[in-house]
């Protein structure tokens, strides 16, 4: 009996082991198992990665940190910000979302920048503002970052229900990664519509539904609406982004309101035709397909921006490690490879740009908000 | 034959043996914990899997996925707590089995169907994946509806001693389902301006509470009574019979074997569906079974019949949802979204491309896929011996273990304290429901398949253009469902009404069994 309950004990440790690894106060517990685990991976990841970066420059790897401290400003230079100590990332959506795998991908490239271990932690709920409204209450020491995305930032903040406080500025904004713009599609075998100018025809004399997967998909359509008298519901997918998706592959709904990230397996099974793209200019994914403004000339911009923030009052000189640490990691050729392969367009944004972006396009929102819930 | 030298190169290197390994059992110990589900247990092992090949990574996910489900079978069976939610449903009669002394035997059962539903499905999944996909188009927010309220229909038996306390505890589910944010039009109900209950009451913290926190406090009660009892929760003479059968007699299992196939089948098809996952899978086709049985009222008092078609509708669950994930990029359950990271992540981007440019990766991981299943199996019958001994650890060493389980579980899902709030509440409110003779399934029934008939109904509303009735009128799958539900609620109404004419002795020798 003894040995059983040993046993079990034995279980009890490895689970909060297990837990302690993945939390976020895992910092300081970790160290005693995690080298086993980190080890491993780097084993097995140093020789693909680092031979095609070594055979190019072998020298710059060592000397780049010196050098991109000659070039900053003497404020960044005169902290040691990450000193080795780990950040941890909050992903405030569920693991598996696309934020979530954007993030993930750049975790990589971030912890060469910085020379330090990133953890990832999923902490979903209220759609970002519960880790959100969290984080804003620590102490801005740069160690806790998190991902934020613009739909929650503009549409999610004025639920009535449950209104939020904080905006765009109350946190240290640290650069924006992934621009995901909007697009509307139909089915292939669509036989009704086939162009914009039917499809927006069809819409006057008929109603038309179409899935989306969150509030941000049913501006678009209310947009849409507003232009031309057509007739379109909006269909918001309880299932997410997945569930929209099945609505119009089954033809249970006539169109799709999604972003490129998320249409672009399907189009080049030659499931769905992307009709429009809502960018300023022309998505490289989609090269033959019109933006909004060429089919209109009016130009607005449907999007889902991806950043990286993180307590409001940062010291500027962390701020600064930490902004030019991301600059470089979203840049980086390979990075953007990765994330080309899922449809992503890495569109580097500065700090001020992002904020500038989300606040252009919440004055949209603003117009729509007594419609919107 | 090109094709074998493929697999058999990507399959048998050390690597993903070695991941093949640490799937098969890291997935079954997260999986038996409470709280910690096989969704938990795919991300966790997500950051471990970037540093390995793509095929040792993939084959270790998957395998992480299935064994995690079939895991949460052990802990159901043998203390009441379900390791995750697509186990609650074995919980009610493994457990009662257990307690007969049986738990052995309800392992046994698990192992086989959980491993047959896996296969099943797995072979399914190498085999047929892109007809299944097509077909899983075909179902849609008002079949969803449907299937939910089909699902729903199995309160009312579910209840063991009066229908009217399932029937209450039916709609205490169903109203704690409306908290949250409403799908469709983003309203906001009793969520009481708090924050983190935008999103409804989470699953997981409901079900750790009202099954694994309410047993701990149940046998809290009984160790402090005089004379309570001092090993674990089964009797005595249970303790005894613990040394039991794994396997069933060979004669036996002819019986179970329409229902195992049933069961997959459903839970193949239950995976398919995005929005539905191994719980929806394990009620459905528990209630299939019930209905298509010649003793329903041995349902929940400890029916090997139960636990063989919610395990082997729960596995088979799993490789039913990496059909639509691996051919549409449409994940079928929560997990698979999860899994959709780890693909992504390797570089290999679902759709009908990945079963022809990356044909050498994908074809291996399937393979590997099926092997997991086997090797699951062999696992289970391996330890089956061992782990039942659980059931005989004295109560005093496993509440305390339990209850530090349930919150940790519960705090790991967020890594949120209200989560642990939530937990607690459930906790309680299952203990005084247990007390009263009221069951508690229901409740968790009602809080995964209230919100997807809702949602349903919501779709369906806005999609019909018109006339709703006429809309669902329209669609044949839906005719199928409602005919399934009215049999599902008036079946049992006439065979009592049948039985009370053949007479009522019958009928009271077979009752008060329990």
């Amino acid at each position: 009996m003894k040995k059983w309950i040993l046993c079990l004990l034995s279980l009890l440790l490895v689970f909060s082991l297990l837990t302690a690894c993945g939390g976020k106060d895992a910092a300081e517990e970790a160290p005693a198992n995690e080298p086993a685990e980190t080890q491993e991976e780097t084993e097995a990841e140093e020789p693909a990665a680092e031979e095609s970066a070594e055979e190019q420059k072998e020298e710059p790897e060592a000397e780049e940190p010196a050098e991109e401290q000659e070039e900053e400003p003497a404020d960044s230079a005169s902290v040691d910000f990450p000193a080795g100590k780990p950040i941890t990332l909050i992903v405030p959506y569920a693991a598996g979302g696309g934020t979530d795998i954007g993030n993930r991908m750049l975790v990589p490239y971030l912890e060469k920048e910085l020379d330090t271990t990133i953890t990832v932690v999923n902490q979903p709920g209220g759609s970002g503002w519960v880790a959100w409204n969290e984080l804003a209450t620590k102490e801005p020491d740069g160690y806790t970052i998190t991902a934020m995305g613009s739909a929650s930032l503009n549409y999610n903040k004025y639920n009535p229900d449950a209104p939020q406080e904080l905006g765009v500025d109350d946190f240290t904004q640290l650069g924006c990664q992934v621009v995901d713009y909007a697009t509307i599609c139909i089915r292939a075998d669509e036989t009704r519509f086939k162009t914009w100018d039917e499809f927006i025809e069809y819409g006057k004399e008929n109603e038309l539904t179409g899935s989306g997967a969150g509030t941000e998909d049913k501006v678009t359509k209310l947009y849409l609406n507003d232009a031309f008298g057509t007739n379109y519901t909006a269909v918001i997918s309880g299932d997410g982004a997945a569930g929209a998706l099945t609505a119009v592959l089954g033809g249970h709904v006539d169109f799709l309101v999604s972003n490129v990230g998320e249409c672009l397996i399907p189009y080049q099974d030659g499931e769905l035709i992307p009709l429009c793209v809502f960018s300023e200019e022309r998505s490289p994914f989609l090269p033959d397909v019109p933006t909004y403004k060429e089919l209109t000339g009016d130009s607005v911009l449907f999007f889902s921006a991806r950043a990286l923030a993180t307590t409001g009052g940062l010291d500027p000189a962390i701020r600064q490690v930490l902004v030019d640490a991301i600059a470089a990691a979203t840049q980086n050729q390979d990075f953007v490879d990765d994330m080309a392969e899922q449809g992503l367009l890495v569109q580097y944004m500065t700090p001020e740009e992002f904020t500038q972006l989300v606040k252009d396009e919440e004055s949209v929102v603003l117009e729509y908000l007594d419609v919107l819930w | 034959m090109e094709m074998l030298d493929v697999i058999m190169d990507g399959l048998f290197t050390w690597q993903t043996l070695l991941g093949l390994l640490v799937g098969v059992l890291g997935g079954m110990l997260m999986g038996a914990l409470p709280g910690l589900s096989s969704t938990m247990a795919v991300t966790l092992l997500i950051p471990i899997s970037y540093g390995m090949e793509p095929v040792a990574a993939l084959v270790m996910l998957t395998a992480t996925y299935t064994s995690a489900i079939f895991g949460g079978s052990i802990t159901a069976i043998l203390i009441h707590t379900p390791g995750t939610p697509s186990s609650a449903a074995t919980a009610m009669d493994g457990y009662a089995l257990t307690l007969q002394g049986r738990g052995l035997e309800a392992l046994g059962m698990s192992t086989i169907s959980s491993t047959v539903g896996g296969i099943i499905s797995a072979i399914a999944l190498l085999l047929i994946a892109p007809p299944l996909a097509r077909m899983s188009l075909k179902f849609s927010s008002p079949e969803y509806m449907f299937i939910a309220i089909f699902g729903l229909t199995i309160i009312g038996s579910l209840a063991g001693e009066s229908l009217l306390h399932g029937l209450a505890t039916g709609v205490i589910g169903l109203a704690l389902g409306l908290i949250g944010m409403e799908g469709t039009l983003g309203v906001s109900r009793y969520t009481f301006g708090v924050l983190q209950l935008m999103n409804g009451i989470q699953l997981v913290p409901a079900l750790i509470g009202l099954f694994s926190m309410s047993q701990a406090m149940l046998q809290c009660e009984k160790l402090s009574k005089p004379g309570g009892l001092a090993s674990g929760q089964i009797s005595k003479e249970a303790a005894k019979n613990i040394k039991g059968h794994f396997f069933l007699p060979l004669k036996e299992y002819p019986k179970y074997i329409p229902n195992m196939i049933r069961s997959s089948i459903i839970g193949l098809l239950v995976g398919i569906m995005p929005g539905a996952g191994g719980d929806i899978g394990s009620w459905v086709s528990y209630n299939f079974a019930k209905r298509s049985s010649k003793h329903p009222e041995t349902f929940g008092k400890g029916e090997l019949q139960g636990v063989c078609a919610s395990e082997a509708a729960n596995n088979a669950v799993t490789g039913g949802a990496l059909i639509p994930l691996l051919t549409l990029s449409i994940p079928g359950s929560g997990t698979a979204a999860v899994l959709l990271g780890g693909l992504i992540i390797h570089g290999l981007t679902p759709g009908a491309s990945l079963f022809e440019k990356n044909a050498h990766l994908i074809y291996p991981i399937l393979v590997g896929f099926l092997i997991a299943n086997i090797l699951m199996g062999i696992v289970g019958v391996l330890i089956g011996r061992k782990v039942v001994k659980v059931a005989d650890v004295p109560a005093n060493v496993l509440i305390p273990i339990i209850i530090v389980l349930s919150v940790l579980g519960s705090y790991a899902i967020n890594f949120s304290m209200f989560d642990v709030y939530v937990m607690l509440a459930f906790g309680f409110i299952g203990y005084f429901l247990r007390k009263l003779n009221y069951p508690t399934a229901p409740i968790v029934l009602a809080l995964i398949l209230g919100p997807m008939a809702e949602n349903g109904f919501q779709m369906s509303l806005l999609m019909a253009k018109g006339s709703v009735i006429k809309y669902w009128a329209g669609r044949p799958l839906c005719w199928l469902f409602v005919v399934l539900s009215v049999c599902s609620t008036l079946l049992p109404v006439i065979i009592n009404a049948a039985k009370k004419k053949s007479g009522i002795e019958q009928a009271e020798a077979s009752s008060p069994e329990d």
